[in-house]
């Protein structure tokens, strides 16, 4: 006590002499500064004299906690923590660039480029950002030593009977339920209190300092008890007579500690309460502000023995040592949980050789960097500092590893990589050791197996995956369910894999962003257990105390039967009364129809198999003449197979479990079904039963097409060369599927179904000197060689409808009409004419000065010619290369499509339609797929959408683009291996970079162009971006995926999803509101929330409609509220902005360019119309009542109501 | 009032819904503003083109018409102070190239009004198109092109009679006035007597009313518009098949024509193509092969693109092997001095690449990056 107010006071007087060299020297003997460490660090004078901390820093502390939360990130930073960070005076600094460099900082430097500078920097300044100074606060250290003094001072007390013990002593927490309760039956053995053997601080905090945990939260602190050891007899040991006594002895010092809280001021309002798990209760503490300490803290106080109380091989994982009806199970978990207890001080001992035998704070930042990683993971078990500690040791020393000539007993020794690693090298060889060891098949030992006296035979015996501890008492994996060590694993090699390609900064994936629930688990589902029918002998019961555990693991188990190769990674955590389920699913396998179980020759394995399945199984014979027990799935809809797997769960659940309430967040129904159009309304119109074909419809037609067009050659003036596709529907990523059109019942539709939309397919005639040189008499070409082909069609394929079609508003120069063929099948599509030298002849007039020669023709106009290239660009080479790079992706993920899709949905129902375009939506999704950053490819459609919403969150366009390897991929499907990733062209990356950063720096409004997605083809990254979104736009659209992201995460965290919700948009924000008559929107059905009595009213009397507003003719492409939002973005220019929702949305919104509304001077070509102030300056200003009333006459007819928002 | 020398003349339209406004009662006729000025002529453009001739002392331009304004409507407008002899409104489709070149028009002169009104304003023109960026208004002449008549003494040549005229296409668009963008949209009324254009500016009166969706049939609007559009850009095989086949007729003629009349200019015989090859051209009787032939003959696209990228990449080939060359190279790290110079070059490298990257990381830091929960 004395001691450490002297110290503060010491410290004050020092001022600010900050030293950065701690009480740790390498030179000490390394066991003489252990033992004093361990006898009891707090009040140990050689420690106390040795921190003399800064002064500076404590006190200003004190004032700055009452300012406000916001300085309380940056001000704790001890910035001379850090060896290399370095800022004190002992390192001059450069007077220039050309000064001599001294030998330290030569180092500095090469150390920090060989990682990358950025990336050793941000290292650097989050390890500064998490990690405490090593000298404890003062107010922690009286606290501490306040506690130590008072368990060793506690009184003895005499042995009593435990019924006498209970009322001695009130709140024992005995563990093992009422079957081992000592209150429940008549036990000898007696309850009494002897002082500790010793109290330490034990944990990673004594020996690497404290971290922060949270916001104004520091790591635990652990203070061990180590109970006599003559209180206990060898039989102690069996049928939880141990953790009995454990638990009257933390009892008695829980007791104490509440009791002296009372009087004493250094513990005054200190919360007192149990924790730790059912079988080890242990005291927490928790001390905060109401203590004078600047971070809330727990002190944890654990009970702990002299390690050779027991025999180590009378507690082997091996032995029985729960005797229910004379069962001779082994209790592994029980032996583990008993051996635990022995551990402490060896574990201390284990890191702090570590953290001697290391140079600087190494240990302290592997500790801090493991922690943090993991906790941005989810992971549960093994993102503790103990954990990471033990990790650590493997890698450094090394040890004996099992599994040699694939016996899992045979062991050699494996040694360890050294100190030299630095802790960076060390985490990422710790990675490289959990992604390539598999526990199960290779266990591990640590340390040398000399003094070991339980045998690595036991352990294997006892436990699947097995991890021992240097002291070779404990498997660190026992009580690990499979799916914690798999998704530790799994976590671990998506990370590796990520920082392969070490071109990019992945600083942030690995330690800044969350990844949690949703986005890493293909199938993510939480389950009520309360209602589960699971019964478990007392036994097991005995061996896991904890319901919840106990059925996770009977549930995990269950479903990893069920679900076989379909899943990768079953992984199940407990939160109170719930199971989340997370599954990772292998995506080849994943959404099979059938599994194939045993042939009834095996009769032991049929019968496993039936118990399995219950009713669903069935014998069933197949093709090749084999019989076999067999689960088959139903689907209405191809789509529906993804949906596979979470019925497997439902029904195992179901079967085995009783439970009937799972929460699928990943599969809902709902997901799917706002990319599908109400069954009323798709059988009003489509050809009957074509809902289960998917797009397969759509790509016959198009077969049909080809074969046609490719067959008719001779009847052509030119031959057709290529016919290629280049449409979002012969790439499954359309929105909706589209529906074959049932030509005959058209007529009698409603209007609000009669959409029928078409795919364009660019053919491409052989190069002729035919063609004229003039870009106008190109096309009139066109307009011929169009023709002749719709007479061809509407000649040889009977049913077919073929007519041209034109633009509108297209100059004379510029490609401006298509065929439209209306196939029999009911799938409509667009021919468009491709001729090379347009592209030429365009490129000219724009680079090239005026010919003189005398054969050269007049040439167009520039501004003419610009716009024409465009569009040339667009149609004829930038889509149809988007499509062949993209269409492969659907075959390689099947769930890239679905998720696209949604993807599409989402950004239309947010009534974005006409600013982003829906090819930067597929590079969007793309990207997600191809690099899946810290996480490994999404497996399912909905992981796809969740996580492209969360990138387009986190995306800080204005910095950054983002790169789509989509080409690469497309190459390199053949010859790639699947766990390698694929990587971005490293040199057009970094031309990209730097013309990206060249736009940014000449524009920094961001005027143009706000996404930037570089493709290899497109470097510039604007080829699709380049419209729009516009800064507004994609403030705008961070936004909403912000809001979604959000509602995810709290699904999450257990508060339900509402998946519609996620697409339906608010609409206060905008100016004016103009509702539409739903009744004329042809694709009224595709809408968010159609209400179908607009179609069912209308097909109860099918046989009086008359062909309606839009006649009994098939009107391909027509959609009329499509046509006016782009009419009035075309007339209004950037006066206003227009919001529409593609998909039949029934509102379009307006947003008034707020630039716009200042008045001012008149101008005949302002661009928007105006009206004059109402003043004596000669000044006019928009006329917004007028634009909206000039809107409404332009969309007369179509729009119902007109609404103001709250802009205006 | 006049603004900027413009009289707005306020025009009430009914509202075919109402609409809501800053006062708590929805509106259902709004008053829309267009401003009218007499004309002033360009003082340069002496123009003799037939439709840019606008007398200035009985010419009103009218800016700022609604999205729909037909030119039927704008007629009755302004017949209210005189009788119109002709209303041309903004925004006309320059036309065939060809056409142009034949009848000795400049191809990039494309000097609409707007131009002309603007400067005659002293305000000058801002186009606020979507790429925001301002047309540039004089663009390269075909000057080394003697047959083209330079501006100034411009005189447009007729059509020789044999050239055949195009079958139109139906309308593509089923309004007789399009739609054209909002605060762009202009006009001149020209009156048959001056006295209307100082009639027109000394108006003061009330909002005129005015309705543009009375006239259905000749300008639908909204969704009767929207149907018959999607129609009228489907038009008949028929219709489509004469259209493109008079237009190749009519292209070909006007081209051999133009070749014909330069080669006339040149002197027999001497009309060169780019490779120096003279090109024969019938004269006289046109018809379709000659022109095919014509252009058979001539392969311009390939190696015009062919001779510019080789240009180009011949230069860099040399430079690259200037630097590139056995023995021509510097000796690295020949002299001691040398070698010290690398390092130190190194050094300063590598510490300003570390200076810049930690600037970065401060960056970050201040944006509160490094949460390590």
């Amino acid at each position: 006590m004395a001691g450490t107010k002297t110290a503060k006071r010491k410290a004050e007087g020092s001022g600010g002499s900050s030293v950065s060299k701690k009480g740790k020297q390498p030179s000490s003997p390394e066991m003489d500064a252990a033992a004093a460490l361990y006898e009891d660090p707090m009040i140990d004078p050689t420690d106390s004299s040795g921190s003399e901390e800064d002064g500076e820093e404590e006190d200003g502390d004190d004032v700055e906690d009452f300012d406000g939360e916001g300085l309380l990130e940056e001000d704790d930073e001890p910035n001379e923590f850090a060896p290399s960070a370095q800022a004190g005076p002992s390192r001059p600094r450069p007077k220039s660039l050309y000064a001599p460099p001294t030998a330290q900082e030569m180092d500095r430097l090469r150390s920090a480029a060989e990682n990358g500078n950025t990336f050793t920097l941000q290292l650097e300044a989050l390890l500064s950002s998490t990690l405490l100074p090593t000298t404890p606060a003062p107010r922690l250290k009286a606290i501490l030593s306040r506690i130590h003094d008072l368990i060793l001072s506690l009184p003895s007390l005499p042995a009593l009977s435990v019924r006498e013990a209970v009322k001695r002593t009130k709140e024992i927490p005995f563990p093992g339920g009422d079957i081992w309760s000592p209150l429940k039956q008549d036990v000898k053995w007696t309850l009494g209190w002897e002082k500790p053997a010793e109290v330490f601080v034990g944990g990673s905090w004594s020996v690497c300092g404290g971290y922060k945990k949270g916001k104004g939260v520091m790591g635990d602190v652990d203070l061990v008890v180590v109970m006599p050891e003559d209180m206990f007899t060898p039989k102690d040991r069996m049928n939880y007579r141990y953790f009995h006594k454990r638990a009257h002895y933390l009892a008695v010092v829980k007791a104490a500690v509440e009791k002296a809280m009372l009087g004493d001021e250094e513990l005054k309002d200190l919360e007192v309460i149990w924790g730790g798990d059912d079988r080890r209760p242990i005291i927490l503490l928790r001390a905060g502000k109401g203590q004078g300490l600047k971070h809330a803290v727990e002190i944890k106080i654990h009970a702990s023995l002299p390690p050779n109380t027991f025999p180590p091989n009378t507690i082997s994982p091996a032995k029985t040592l729960l005797r229910v009806n004379d069962e001779t199970t082994p209790t592994p978990l029980y032996a583990t949980s008993l051996a635990h207890d022995t551990t402490q001080k060896a574990h201390l001992l284990h890191l702090h050789h570590l953290s001697q035998s290391l140079p600087d704070r190494q240990v302290d930042f592997f500790l801090a960097l493991w922690r943090i990683w993991a906790s941005r993971r989810g992971i549960s078990k093994g993102a503790s500092g103990w954990f990471a500690g033990m990790l650590l040791g493997w890698v450094v020393e090394g040890g004996e590893q099992g599994g040699q000539g694939g016996v899992r007993e045979r062991i050699k020794v494996s040694r360890g990589l050294g100190r030299g690693l630095g802790y960076w090298g060390a985490l990422r060889a710790a990675w490289e050791f959990l992604a390539h060891t598999d526990f199960t098949k290779t266990p591990i030992f640590m340390g040398s197996g000399d003094e070991a006296v339980i045998t690595p035979t036991e352990f294997c015996r006892a436990s699947s995956n097995v991890f021992v501890d240097p002291t070779r008492s404990v498997n660190i994996l026992a009580d690990w369910e499979a799916g914690e060590v798999d998704l530790l694993r799994h976590h671990a090699r998506e990370t590796l894999a990520m920082l392969e390609d070490s071109k990019v900064d992945r600083f942030a994936e690995v330690f800044l962003r969350n990844v949690g629930g949703m986005s890493v688990f293909d199938e993510f589902i939480r389950l009520d257990m309360s209602q589960s029918n699971h019964t478990a002998s007392a036994m097991e019961q005995s061996e896991q105390p904890s319901r919840m555990h106990l059925l996770a693991h009977a549930v995990a188990q269950t479903l990893r039967r069920g679900l076989a190769d379909r899943a990768k990674l079953v992984h199940l955590q407990p939160r109170g009364e719930h199971l989340d389920i997370g599954i990772v699913y292998d995506s080849q396998y994943a959404t099979r129809v059938m599994d194939m179980g045993p042939s009834p020759d095996q009769p032991t394995a049929g019968d496993a198999f039936r118990s399995l399945w219950g009713e669903k199984a069935e014998l069933r014979r197949f093709k090749d003449g084999s019989i076999a027990e067999s689960v088959v799935w139903d689907l209405s809809r191809p789509e529906d197979a993804a949906l596979i797997p979470g019925w497997i769960v439902d029904w195992l659940l179901r079967r085995h479990f009783g439970v009937t309430s799972a929460d699928h967040l990943s599969s809902d129904p709902t997901w799917l079904s706002t990319i599908q159009t109400p069954p009323s309304a798709r059988n009003a119109i489509a050809v009957a039963g074509s809902e289960k074909l998917g797009f397969s419809p759509v790509m016959k037609a198009y077969d049909e097409l080809y074969k046609l067009l490719k067959s008719i050659d001779p009847e052509l003036p030119l031959a057709i060369l290529n016919v290629t596709p280049s449409d979002e529907m012969l790439r499954y990523s359309s929105t909706f599927i589209p529906p074959p059109i049932d030509t005959h019942r058209y007529p009698s539709a409603p209007d609000c179904l009669k959409h029928t939309p078409s795919a364009e397919v660019i053919v491409q005639f052989e190069s002729s000197a035919k063609w004229p040189d003039d870009l106008s008499a190109i096309q009139k070409v066109k307009l011929a060689l169009l023709e002749k082909l719709a007479r061809i069609v509407n000649l040889q394929m009977k049913g077919a409808r073929a007519e041209i079609m034109f633009d509108g508003e297209k100059s004379e120069i510029e490609d401006q009409s298509g065929l439209e063929i209306l196939l029999p099948a009911g799938v409509a599509f667009t021919l468009r004419i491709h001729h090379e030298k347009e592209r030429v002849h365009l490129e000219r007039i724009l680079t090239e000065d005026a010919p003189v020669f005398g054969t050269s023709l007049p040439r167009p106009s520039r501004r003419l010619a610009q716009p024409a290239l465009e569009s040339y660009m667009r149609r004829f080479v930038y889509r149809p290369t988007h499509h062949a790079a993209l269409a492969p992706m659907h075959h390689r993920y099947p769930s890239y499509s679905s998720a696209t899709r949604l993807l599409k949905r989402w950004f239309a129902a947010h009534m974005l339609s006409l600013q982003v375009r829906s090819e930067a939506i597929e590079l969007l999704m793309a990207a997600v797929y191809l690099d899946p950053l810290a996480l490994s490819t999404a497996s399912s459609a909905t992981v796809g959408f969740v996580r492209a919403i969360e990138r387009l969150a986190s995306w800080d366009w204005k910095a950054e683009p983002i790169f789509v390897p989509v080409f690469t991929a497309s190459r390199e499907a053949a010859t790639r291996s699947e766990r390698t990733r694929l990587r971005f062209p490293a040199d057009a990356r970094e031309e990209a970079t730097r013309l990206f950063g060249q736009m940014r720096a000449k524009d920094p409004e961001v005027k143009h162009g706000a996404w930037g997605i570089v493709t290899e083809e497109d470097v510039d990254g604007w080829r699709w971006t380049q419209e729009g979104p516009s800064r507004v736009v994609a403030g705008r659209v961070t936004g909403l995926a912000r809001a979604t992201a959000e509602a995810i995460t709290q699904a999450n965290e257990g508060a339900g999803l509402n998946v519609r919700s996620l697409f339906k948009t608010p609409l206060h924000q905008y100016d004016i509101l103009l509702h539409l008559r739903p009744a004329f929107l042809p694709r009224y059905a595709q809408s968010v929330d159609p209400s179908s009595r607009e179609w069912d009213d209308k097909l109860k009397f099918r046989n009086l409609q008359d062909g309606g507003l839009y006649g009994s003719e098939v009107k391909v492409d027509f959609d009329p509220a499509w046509s006016f939002a782009t009419d009035i973005q075309r007339l209004y220019g950037d006066a206003l902005l227009v919001f529409y929702d593609r998909q039949g949305g029934p509102t379009i919104g307006l947003l008034f360019n707020p630039t716009r509304k200042a008045s001012r001077g008149f101008k005949p070509f302002l661009g928007y119309s105006t009206k004059p102030v109402q003043s004596d300056s000669a000044l006019v200003e928009l006329n917004t009542e007028g634009v909206v009333a000039e809107i409404t006459r332009v969309g007369e007819g179509l729009v119902e109501k007109v609404e103001r928002g709250m802009g205006i | 009032k006049l603004y900027s020398s413009f009289l707005p003349i306020p025009l009430s339209i009914p509202c075919p819904l109402p609409i809501p406004s800053s006062s708590s009662k929805p509106v259902t006729t709004i008053t829309h503003h267009i401003y009218a000025r007499p004309h002033t002529s360009k003082p340069s453009s002496s123009s003799e083109d037939a439709e840019g001739d606008f007398p200035s002392d009985r010419t009103v331009f009218v800016a700022n018409l609604p999205v729909d304004m037909s030119e039927r409507r704008l007629r009755g407008v302004f017949g209210k102070w005189g009788v119109v002899e002709r209303v041309v409104m903004g925004g006309q489709s320059e036309g065939d190239v060809l056409e142009r070149a034949l009848r000795g028009m400049d191809v990039e002169d494309s000097d609409d009004e707007a131009s002309a009104e603007g400067e005659g304003d002293g305000g000058g023109w801002e186009t606020v198109g979507a790429d925001g960026e301002v047309v540039p208004s004089s663009d390269p002449k075909f000057l080394g092109d003697p047959t083209l008549p330079s501006r100034k003494r411009r005189r447009l040549n007729k059509l020789p009679k044999s050239v055949p005229e195009v079958t139109a296409l139906p309308p593509l668009n089923p309004r007789s006035d399009t739609y054209g963008p909002s605060g762009l949209r202009t006009a001149h009324i020209i009156y048959l007597e001056p006295i209307c254009v100082s009639r027109v500016m000394s108006y003061s009166g009330s909002s005129i009313p005015f309705s543009p969706s009375s006239e259905s049939t000749a300008n639908p609007s909204g969704l009767p518009y929207y149907l018959a559009r999607h129609s009228a850009l489907r038009p008949a095989l028929s219709a489509v098949k004469a259209f493109s086949d008079s237009s190749m007729a009519r292209f070909d003629h006007l081209h051999s024509l133009l070749l014909s009349s330069r080669a006339k200019q040149a002197g027999a015989g001497a009309l060169l193509d780019e490779d120096g090859f003279t090109v024969v051209v019938r004269s006289g009787n046109h018809s379709r092969t000659g022109g095919i032939a014509d252009r058979m003959g001539r392969n311009v696209g390939s190696v015009g693109i062919a001779g510019k990228g080789f240009g180009k990449a011949g230069f860099a080939g040399k430079a690259g092997k200037k630097s590139g060359g056995l023995g021509t190279a510097e000796l690295q790290d020949f002299y001691k001095f040398q070698k010290m110079d690398r390092k130190k070059q190194e050094l300063v490298d590598l510490r300003s690449k570390f200076e810049e990257d930690k600037k970065k990381v401060e960056e970050m830091k201040r944006a509160k990056r490094f949460r390590p929960y």
